[in-house]
């Protein structure tokens, strides 16, 4: 009681300024609480494309460097045919030779192939001395002759590469080529990354390859390939990987004909398709990017078996603006552009 | 049994709560704006309130690169470089609108998003 009588006599001037220290400090708490866990977005270039982050929890501005280092890695330590010394740049420099790597880049480069070898060489990571000669986007992107396909192509051949844990050893005239698979690779390690950090979720692209990481539902638009800026429908998921593999993305027009990037390694040219993409959603990031390629080429009816094989779905968008989900997308795909046709 | 407070002091911690909430109120409706982001090799260098933009003008964040920006609108409108991917990709008007000139490592996206958390090409 004596204590309530001492605060009953406080000056009232007193316990409003209290009372407002209160309210401040229980302000800026509440404020700097609802600060770490919102979320953090940024968007910049790296291994070679457009990279946007969104995460979503405490720390995200660290959290998100952290990201974009370990892209960084990906392409300049692991991946990347352009970077001196990264271990693709140094097998490609000595064919014939078992080169020391990292074992995430062994691992890569098998499960590369295991995707080859699966859907019958359209899909092959040996296609490099034939990509550098269309060289898409590049300073050199041009239509090469016939001879010169022909010239190289009995070099891709996914079966003449030997993988054990820590080596990689290419053939005479081979030259690995790792840019199908490379953002999804990536988004693989980032998934990695993130799971060591105090990130709730996140929704990462990595030049169109997405990694969805954590418990939230996120909403995936996938792009119109008649219109790139706009979507045609979106998917709801959680937790997953998603790769697009379409005729828009990289190409040029000669002789009023289109030529895409999406090489058919049995041919050395751009795989003549029905297809304008196809969006393979599955637990890895690589798988995702691999089968996309490989869906694209090889058509719908021929990749349901490969699709399945792999436990992953895909959405078909067909040149006459017909598409068509396979079943474990139906309920979750809505289409947004009614220009679109979902085949049943 | 006497009370701590009085129904005085209790309108005035009422008064003093109400109005710091008011202060969060701005946060809470800010979001309907467009407004464009600009990365030069991953560098925010611009951020762009797209609704409030009077009279159309253009500016080169890079060498060998000019955006052009109007009312509601932003896009590349020069690029040397030999696609010309990010100047056919035209303009952008929609939230999580992204174009971008790769070799000069130059960004444009219009902050948040419409109706999707993610684009997958």
């Amino acid at each position: 009681m004596k204590v309530i009588d001492k605060l009953r006599n406080l000056n009232k001037r007193a316990l409003i300024a209290v009372t407002v220290c209160i309210t401040l400090i229980v302000g800026i708490v509440v404020f700097d609480a609802v600060r770490k866990s919102s979320e953090y977005s940024t968007t910049t270039v790296a291994m070679g494309t457009v990279v946007t982050l969104r995460l979503f929890g405490p720390d995200g501005e660290e959290n998100a460097q952290l990201v974009l280092e370990n892209i960084d890695e990906t392409e300049k330590a692991l991946l990347s045919r352009n970077e001196k010394n990264s271990d693709v740049d140094r097998i490609n420099s000595a064919p014939g030779t078992a080169v020391s790597v990292s074992y995430e880049t062994a691992e890569i480069i098998a499960d590369s192939l295991a995707v080859s070898k699966k859907c019958e060489g359209v899909f092959d990571i040996t296609v490099g001395e034939i990509t550098k000669l269309w060289d898409f986007g590049g300073e050199n992107q041009r239509l090469p002759s016939d001879e010169e396909i022909k010239e190289r192509l009995p070099f891709v051949t996914y079966s003449n590469v030997k993988v054990t844990d820590t080596t990689v050893t290419i053939a005479e005239g081979q030259s690995l080529d790792l840019g199908a698979i490379g953002k999804g690779a990536a988004c693989d390690r980032i998934k990695t990354l993130l799971s060591s950090t105090n990130t709730d979720s996140a929704v990462i692209s990595v030049g169109g390859s997405l990694l969805l990481y954590g418990k939230k539902d996120f909403t995936i638009g996938i792009t119109n390939p008649e219109n790139s800026q706009n979507s045609m429908g979106s998917l709801e998921l959680s937790e997953t990987f998603v790769s697009t593999s379409g005729n828009y993305e990289k190409f040029f027009v000669e002789n009023d004909k289109k030529y895409h990037h999406i090489l058919d390694a049995t041919t050395g040219y751009p795989a003549d398709s029905r297809l304008m993409s196809v969006t393979v959603v599955c637990d890895s990031g690589l798988l995702s990017d691999a089968l996309s390629t490989a869906c694209y080429i090889r058509g719908y009816q021929q990749s349901l078996e490969l699709l399945s094989q792999y436990n992953a779905q895909a959405v078909f968008i067909f040149k006459d603006k017909t598409v068509r989900i396979t079943d474990g997308l139906k309920d979750k795909f809505t289409l947004t552009d009614e220009s679109f046709v979902v085949a049943e | 049994m006497r009370k701590l407070f009085r129904r005085a002091d209790i309108i005035i911690i009422i008064a003093v709560l109400f109005l710091s909430f008011l202060l969060f109120i701005p946060n809470l409706f800010n979001n309907d704006s467009l407004v464009a982001s600009v990365y030069v090799d991953g560098e925010q260098t611009e951020e762009i309130n797209l609704d409030k933009v009077e009279g159309d003008y253009a500016f080169s964040p890079k060498k060998g690169t000019v955006i052009s920006v109007k009312k509601g609108a932003i896009c590349f409108s020069e690029a040397t470089c030999r696609d010309k991917i990010c100047v056919d990709s035209g303009w952008l008007t929609a939230k999580g609108q992204t174009s971008a000139c790769l070799p000069e490592r130059v960004v444009i996206t219009i902050n948040g998003t419409d109706k999707t958390d993610m684009m997958t090409y």
